[in-house]
């Protein structure tokens, strides 16, 4: 029977993966490499089966060839994760042996005509672009797109044998690392760029953090460049993803580099002086103007 | 032994554009150094102590970019569609790697605009991957690499040979200079005929507009009503 299976690495993409599975129409089967939390969360969103590997046992990278054996013999219709590095290791091993064709960044995938058509944003997202392939199709997921919802029964959970090929092995884990401070978990987030221009102006964005329950994050010239933060408050490609309910940027203008770490949050709003500023075409909401008359207006705002 | 960088095999995605009749073109022509490049560079300097660092690239023109950091040699990859996809563009990577005589180890960009390539290189090679990489040297018959885990980081042993896909946090500090580049220049450079037939693809139907709705703007000029304005579209949201 066709399926679709989603590859599941890492908690923060879990739902949003299985979500662009199942809007594929077809029965989805997940691959989780994680905790039994994981485990149980993936089998809460209505898919049809959790194979479950914990990778308290197992390194997940060193099931990459095993994964993409069990792939060749089921042949599902199409394989989707998101861009997290575990999952892209396992992905491009299920990629080459199914012989695959691969697309990143894909909003939706379905089956047609026999083939498989998938949907990505082109051209910092000014268009959908429409790809169709004969199948099989290997895919990572862009950041933002809609979740799955948790389903009335959840799916049974068929815990995997731990296997081992030794090719890789951890040596040491640093976990907390510089980066644990809150960010990862925050609903809402004030993030602010070289545009906030003062530090009075950083103390305002933080006193508008504290005023709506916030934690406060930067860009990276803030930190390189300026050392107004630690490295553990810069979001993008050299340090974390966050994905909170609410991401309020001011005085950023939106590079790649940034973005790439913000993508995930349900709702952003920019405020920057510049109409023409990248980070206006990727936000939901914006105002253009300066941090230090918008910043002073929202405080007053929500301390009502 | 030898390590191989591969540097500038990626389209920037910012040269692409929407055309007129809804396909997408591009304003460029040829892949550029991505924002790892440098950093690719370093560490395979790093994995080879004395050994030799090869570099591979897929872009004609400019191709001391990596002989400028240290590499000994280039090999350029030459006839393969820019825009090729990625099954493609690993497959012509791994054909030009297996020809290469004593290789211990590829290092390649962890690359934002091309993030399959990497796994897709070291599967079509049969070696382990290692993605998110900070720092990686060599130990007998393996590498101990430093990447991203949650976080923080991991130290991991991996077998060589071996892809490790690095990516850069930041900036390369100390540019090479105008005499490097041009010393670098003088080094060998060796044209190879690119392979990357025979693998699936995706045909492009064309676009259409998103259906996510366009920002809402605000005008800040009058900086209390644009909030008041944004206050209750984000309550509205039911994030606020
Ligand atoms: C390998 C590499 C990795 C990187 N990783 C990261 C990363 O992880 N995270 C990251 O953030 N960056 C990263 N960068 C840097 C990134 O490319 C950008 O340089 C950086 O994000 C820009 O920061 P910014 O938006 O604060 O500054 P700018 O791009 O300078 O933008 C400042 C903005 O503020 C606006 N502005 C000015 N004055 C005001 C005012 N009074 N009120 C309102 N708006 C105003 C301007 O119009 C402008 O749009 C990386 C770069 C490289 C090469």
């Amino acid at each position: 029977m066709e399926s679709i299976w989603a590859v599941v690495a890492e908690g923060m993409s879990a739902a949003a993966v299985v979500g662009v599975a199942q809007r594929s129409g077809l029965p989805v089967e997940a691959y989780v490499f994680g905790d039994s939390e994981l485990a149980n969360r993936v089998a809460s969103y209505g898919v049809s089966h959790v194979h479950w590997w914990s990778d308290e046992q197992t390194l997940p990278e060193t099931l990459a060839m095993s994964l993409a054996s069990r792939a060749k013999e089921d042949m599902p219709t199409a394989v989707v994760s998101s861009d997290q590095a575990t999952s892209r290791v396992l992905l491009g091993a299920i990629a080459v042996v199914v012989d695959a064709a691969v697309a990143h960044g894909i909003i939706s995938v379905a089956p047609s005509d026999g083939g498989v058509k998938v949907e990505r944003y082109v051209a910092d997202a000014e268009a959908v672009e429409v790809l169709c392939a004969p199948g099989p199709v290997v895919c990572t997921i862009a950041d933002g797109v809609a979740e799955a919802e948790p389903a009335a029964t959840p799916a049974p959970i068929e815990e995997m044998e731990p296997e081992q090929n030794g090719s890789i092995k951890v040596l040491s884990t640093n976990e907390e690392g510089e980066g644990a401070n809150g960010l990862q978990d925050a609903e809402r987030v004030v993030g602010v760029g070289l545009g906030v221009g003062s530090k009075e102006n950083v103390a305002l964005a933080q006193q508008l953090a504290d005023a709506i329950g916030a934690e406060v994050a930067c860009t990276l010239p803030l930190c390189d460049n300026y050392h107004w933060f630690e490295h553990n408050r810069v979001v993008g490609t050299s340090t974390q993803k966050i994905s909170p309910r609410l991401y309020l940027s001011f005085g950023s203008s939106g590079a790649p580099q940034h973005m790439t770490g913000v993508r995930a949050a349900k709702v952003i709003v920019a405020v920057n002086t510049d109409p023409e500023a990248p980070i206006f075409r990727e936000c939901t909401y914006g105002i253009v103007g300066d941090v230090s008359k918008v910043l002073p207006a929202f405080i007053q705002a929500v301390s009502k | 032994m030898t390590t191989i960088a591969v540097f500038k095999w990626a389209m920037d995605p910012h040269d692409e554009r929407v055309g007129v009749d809804g396909n997408v073109k591009w304003t460029a022509n040829k892949p550029v150094a991505g924002d790892d490049d440098h950093a690719v560079v370093k560490v395979a300097c790093d994995i080879a102590a004395d050994g030799e660092v090869v570099g591979l690239t897929m872009a004609g023109g400019d191709t001391a970019f990596a002989a400028a950091r240290g590499a000994k040699r280039t090999i350029a990859i030459e006839g393969v569609d820019p825009l090729a996809q990625p099954m493609e563009l690993a497959g012509a990577l791994a054909r030009a790697i297996e020809s290469q005589e004593g290789v211990d180890a590829v290092v390649i960009g962890d690359c934002a605009w091309q993030p399959m390539v990497p796994s897709l290189v070291a599967s079509m090679l049969g070696w382990p991957c290692v993605l998110a990489v900070d720092d990686a040297r060599k130990e007998v018959g393996s590498l101990v690499v430093t990447r991203r885990f949650a976080s923080g980081t991991q130290d991991v042993q991996v077998d060589c040979p071996a892809v490790v896909a690095v990516a850069a946090r930041r900036e390369e500090e100390n540019k090479p200079g105008m005499r490097a580049i041009l010393q670098a220049r003088k080094l060998p450079v060796e044209n190879v005929a690119g392979d990357a037939t025979g693998f699936k693809r995706f045909e492009s139907q064309g676009t259409h507009a998103p259906e996510t709705a366009p920002a809402r703007i605000f005008d800040g000029s009058d900086p209390e009503t644009a909030v008041a304005q944004l206050i209750s579209a984000l309550a509205a949201e039911g994030v606020m």
